[in-house]
This record gives C-alpha cells, sequence and structure tokens, in this order.
C-alpha cells in the first residue's frame, strides 16, 4: 500500500513549484487544489508497483507542468470570480495578475488604476472641502475648470456646499462604472485567453 | 495522452483544440450524469467514451469552476488507496444544465452533419 506522501524529490520539486505559480489566492486553497493534485498524481502512481524515474517524469509530463495548471488555475476560478465581484480589490487583484501575462491585461489593469484612483480622488476631496472650505472645490476661471485642492484658488467656486455631495456621487458613480467595465473586459477577453 | 499547447500549432490543431476546449464543460457534466466520480475517473470517462484529449492537470481547476458556479458538489472520501480522494457530483442545478447543453448540442451537431454530408461523399 502507498503511503500518502511522496518521497521522490522530482514530485516534491513539482509541487513546490506549483505552489510558487500560484500566489494571489488563499492559503486554503491553494491547498485544496494542490492536495487534489496530489490525489491525483498518487492514483497514477498507484498503478505501477514500483515506479522508476522514467515512470515518474511520464506520470506529471501527463499531468501538465505547474506553470500549464497554475494558469488554467488562475483563468477559470480566479478570472471567473473576478468577473461576479463587484469588489475593487479582488478587480485590481485579479487584473495584476492577469497584467503579468502579456499587453491586453496590462491595458485591463491600466483601465483599473486610473478608474479607481480618481474615483478615490474625488473621495479624497469630498472629505477634505469640510476642511478646507476655501482651498477644496470646483474652481472655474479663465483657464479652465479645476477639481481639486488648491493653497491659492484662483476662479470662482460653483458648487459651494454642494461640493461634497456632489464628489462623493460622482466617485461612487466612477466606482461602479470601472467595476462593470472591468467585469465587461474580464468576460470579453479574458476568457479568450484561455489556452488549452 | 497528448498535451496540448497550442502557442506555436497549426490552425488546424488549433480549431481542434478549440473545439475540444468548447466541448470539454458538457463531457465533464455528462460523465457525472450516471454517478459520482474523482478526477482521474472523470478523465477516464472522457478519454474511453468521447476521445476528449487534454492535460491531465487542467481537468481541476474546471471542475472547481464548475462547483462555484453551483454546478457541483464535492466531498473528500477516504478510501483503501490510502489516501482521500475528491468525489464530485451533479448538482440539481448541473443535472439541469447538463440536459440543457446535450440537447443543444443534439440539434447543433445534427445539422452540421446534414451540411457536411456532401463535402464527406464529394472526394
Amino acid at each position: 500500500m502507498m503511503s500518502t506522501t511522496i518521497s521522490n524529490p522530482m514530485i516534491e520539486n513539482y509541487f513546490s513549484e506549483l505552489e510558487k505559480k500560484m500566489p494571489g489566492c488563499s492559503k486554503a486553497e491553494r491547498e485544496e487544489f494542490i492536495r487534489e493534485i496530489r490525489a491525483h498524481v498518487l492514483d497514477r502512481l498507484l498503478q505501477t508497483a514500483a515506479p522508476t524515474e522514467e515512470e515518474y517524469r511520464a506520470v506529471l509530463a501527463a499531468v501538465g507542468t505547474p506553470e500549464e495548471i497554475a494558469r488554467q488555475y488562475r483563468l477559470e476560478l480566479m478570472l471567473n470570480r473576478a468577473a461576479k465581484s463587484r469588489s475593487p480589490l479582488l478587480l485590481l487583484r485579479s487584473t495584476l495578475r492577469w497584467a503579468v501575462t502579456g499587453v491586453q491585461g496590462f491595458a485591463v489593469f491600466l483601465v483599473a488604476c486610473v478608474g479607481y484612483m480618481l474615483a478615490l480622488g474625488l473621495y479624497v476631496l469630498a472629505v477634505l472641502k469640510p476642511i478646507f472650505p476655501h482651498n477644496v472645490g470646483m474652481f472655474v476661471g479663465p483657464r479652465g475648470m479645476n477639481i481639486a485642492y488648491m493653497s491659492h484658488p484662483r476662479g470662482q467656486e460653483v458648487l459651494g456646499p454642494y461640493f461634497t455631495l456632489v464628489m462623493m456621487f460622482a466617485g461612487l458613480f466612477l466606482m461602479q462604472g470601472t467595476t462593470l467595465l472591468l467585469r465587461f473586459l474580464i468576460n470579453r477577453f479574458g476568457k479568450l485567453k484561455q489556452k488549452i | 495522452m497528448v498535451l496540448l499547447r497550442n502557442t506555436k500549432a497549426e490552425p488546424d490543431e488549433k480549431w481542434e483544440a478549440q473545439l475540444r476546449k468548447g466541448c470539454l464543460e458538457l463531457a465533464i457534466l455528462a460523465s457525472l450524469w450516471e454517478k459520482r466520480l474523482y478526477g482521474l475517473e472523470i478523465l477516464r470517462v472522457l478519454e474511453e467514451d468521447s476521445k476528449l484529449v487534454l492535460a491531465e492537470g487542467t481537468v481541476y481547476p474546471i471542475l472547481g469552476r464548475l462547483k462555484e458556479e453551483g454546478l457541483l458538489q464535492s466531498e473528500w472520501v477516504e478510501a483503501d488507496a490510502g489516501h482521500p480522494r475528491k468525489y464530485y457530483w451533479l448538482t440539481a442545478a448541473g443535472r439541469q444544465k447538463a440536459a440543457t447543453m446535450a440537447q443543444f448540442w443534439n440539434g447543433f451537431a445534427a445539422n452540421l452533419t446534414r451540411l457536411l454530408k456532401p463535402v464527406l461523399n464529394g472526394r
């Protein structure tokens, strides 16, 4: 009878590689997944009484490289989760992981960053307005419009006491808009990236 | 067992790989129609019944996703082999989905077969 651990260095090396290739998912998720692949490898090895190095190699080759499996995991589970999520943090994390796989992912990650940063900026201004009522606002002057903190304000502040409320709504709108756009992009392009 | 890496594959191979991949979800759901199975058993059914070829390990993330979508349920079961195995079975939603997909596939395949008849006969 086979024990639940395999003392073969090639196998152990394989699993430590796989673990390294799965950053970002929780420890529990990673362990569960690796446990399942390990059970699979054990089952395959059970088919031979005393596996040789060659057979170890063949079993691992049939399972797929750690990169291949980790990529599949990322695409099936993490992008899938993100595509349904409304959490900016999860979306940012997933797109960041997607970003390292190529130009397309990187472009989506940039969209995520710009969208959420702008939204955050609007929130910050909304909070700062009651503290610096004269320096924060929507200033309209001859040279255009500024939504900003200005130490020497130029132009006319047009929103006055409504600034905080308007910026809160604008921030929320931008945040939701970015989230929906990201979910669309992941659904539309993320799945296409899946390799066999 | 052939490992498919379609990055450098010929267009035809790429098309075949895409087709297999597209059918894989249905094949996995169908393999669980009769009874609960663990990953390696599912792979065996796929190999024997439908000649679907895939890198074995890639089936597990798909199983994980199907579970997250509520189509499958799973449980670790102790086995004589000395290590536990993770068994999967169809939920009610999974059965429904498999039936719908099978229905669609049936009509789709029948139409395409009819369309392909002259191509296959026409040498």
